[in-house]
């Protein structure tokens, strides 16, 4: 691991690096491109801090296995991208039915199925949100540096920690494979799960007001079921009645939606202009850069952009909207479009495939629109 | 702001050249560097370039449409890059690997890297090679700091080639300037 200081690395290593920070002492995956250099990283550096390595047979086993050593009480996390974040989507299901603390990582790139191995693209943004099947709600986190590749995985261990739930770090291969100088912190924070006191039963229903119950690890002591299926608050299975169900899915879901507040983080700059450009992931650098661009140029242009995708900003969103109209620049046909459609009035599109555009290309779309 | 491409064959070390250049100049010379790499899926062919970007200021700018400084260490790369070639204010090829120059509106900087280093070491050292010739011709690349960031990238057993590389690249040009 790292020590604190500058240095000069590429995202994927950030991440990695990142992981050990906020305490990961468990990796189990599937090397695929452009993510294999997390698990690169780690598989050399996690042993070093007492961590354990597993290089699985699939994105399938991958997930599963971080599942289960998340019940051992440690930090658990994989990487992937499309095709094996695809795979991982059932297990994805699993660690949120059975409230599992983990972090997927994935390194969206260009799609669908095999795609360009090796191209960005955020096509993923829907199925990180809605892959795996039945209602529920999740928290996926987009970076846009390489700095933010560090910041926000380590917040994505604090959020899985904090309220027992799978965090998507929705990167894409233009973060992920980009170098750039990013701060190591002597210090980041860590978040620890809740811990049930030596008595307690209920290890998947609460009446706390936000929703979250105590985890205990395997071996602890405690009776403790841990099932995919509809359960009660002591983790017996309960597979036909209304209230287990109601009850049970509608937490799931309130954890996520009450805590909105605590969970949801942008940027922005001018968002009350006549236009606001909303970007994410490594396309909202240049888009960013061409709303600097556009100001300078005295136009009253803003930019917006939601460093936590789900849950998505929207009550911002809206607001925005009301006031101004909206380009939209994404790396993908209908990666956020749907979401920012039905907050958003007057919708400008500015998408694109493949390949990162330049600043001037974004500007250029920025002055069709203001004509 | 300055904009570096060095492009060649996968295999030619045109990735790990970006990497010592972005890092000498983030962390040695206290520049913005943003550093992209783009190659094809597959394991030892097709184009393979690196990008880097330099500025004074955090940077947004992550794409290169057309470098100032071009760094070529083969034929073919070069051949499709030949319009955006023709526009670069510096085009430094390894001639040992890049016979055929089309005219340029730029300085372009034949440097037998390929060969110097093969008399050195290895012919892989020829990226580093270009690296020095890339600090012989812009003002804003530092050889020293390139030196000191070889002699910490590189293993032990590898710094003085690499070193001696950065020298030979960097006196290649000196010497047609």
């Amino acid at each position: 691991m790292m020590d604190a200081g500058e240095y000069f690395l590429e995202g994927n290593i950030a991440c990695a690096e990142a992981a050990m920070k906020a305490g990961c002492l468990f990796y189990a995956g599937y090397p695929i491109t452009p993510a294999s250099e997390v698990m690169n990283h780690l598989s050399k550096e996690l042993p070093k801090v007492g961590g354990r390595f597993v290089q699985m047979e699939d994105e399938i086993a991958s997930i599963a296995s971080v599942i289960g050593s998340s019940w051992t009480g440690l930090k658990s996390m994989t990487a992937t991208s499309g095709p094996g974040f695809s795979l991982m989507q059932e297990n994805l299901g699993y660690a949120v039915m059975t409230e599992t603390p983990c972090v997927v990582v994935n390194v969206q790139r260009a799609g669908p199925s095999t795609g360009q191995a090796t191209k960005p693209g955020t096509g993923d943004v829907m199925q990180a949100r809605f892959g795996s099947q039945g209602d529920y709600e999740i928290i996926a986190l987009s970076p846009n540096s390489v700095q933010e590749m560090f910041d926000l995985t380590v917040r994505s261990f604090a959020l899985s920690e904090r309220y027992r739930v799978p965090v998507i770090l929705l990167a894409d291969a233009g973060v992920g494979h980009m170098r750039e100088r990013v701060k190591i912190p002597e210090e980041v924070e860590i978040v620890d799960r809740k811990k049930p006191s030596s008595g307690e039963k209920e290890f998947f229903d609460t009446s706390e007001e936000d929703h979250v119950p105590p985890m205990p690890n395997f071996g602890e002591g405690h009776e403790l079921l841990v099932t995919g299926s509809t359960h009660l608050g002591d983790g017996s299975r309960d597979t036909a009645s209304f209230s287990a169900q109601d009850r049970l899915v509608r937490r799931l879901v309130a954890k996520i939606e009450d805590n909105k507040r605590d969970i949801e983080d942008w940027e922005e700059r001018d968002a009350d202009a006549e236009l606001v450009v909303v970007s994410y992931g490594s396309m909202s650098r240049p888009a960013r850069g061409a709303v600097k661009k556009a100001r300078e140029k005295g136009h009253d242009v803003g930019f917006f952009r939601p460093k936590t995708m789900w849950p998505s900003p929207e009550e911002r969103l809206k607001e925005i909207g009301e006031g101004s109209k909206v380009l939209l620049a994404e790396l993908s046909l209908r990666g956020y479009r749907m979401e920012v459609e039905r907050c958003v009035d007057d919708l400008y599109v500015y998408d694109r495939l493949n390949s990162l555009p330049t600043v001037d290309e974004v500007y250029e779309k920025i002055l069709e629109v203001l004509r | 702001m300055m904009k570096i491409r060095i492009g060649g064959w996968a295999g030619q070390g045109t990735v790990r050249a970006g990497t010592i250049l972005g890092k000498s100049l983030a962390l040695e010379q206290g520049y913005h560097v943003v550093q992209q790499r783009s190659y094809s899926a597959a394991v030892r062919s097709g184009i393979a370039y690196s990008d880097v970007v330099v500025d004074h200021e955090g940077l947004d700018e992550l794409v290169i449409e057309c470098p100032d400084h071009l760094l070529v260490l083969y034929q073919d790369t070069l051949d499709q890059w030949e319009e955006m070639a023709s526009k670069v204010e510096h085009l430094i090829v390894d001639s040992s690997r890049v016979g055929r120059v089309e005219k340029t509106s730029g300085r372009v900087y034949k440097v037998p890297a390929g060969r110097i280093a093969e008399n050195i070491a290895t012919s892989k050292a020829a990226n580093v090679v270009l690296l020095g010739a890339l600090a012989g011709v812009s003002a804003e690349v530092d050889l020293n700091c390139l030196e000191k960031t070889v002699k910490k990238e590189f293993p032990e057993k590898y710094v003085d080639i690499n070193v001696e590389a950065l020298k030979k690249g960097y006196e290649a040009v000196l010497e047609k300037r």
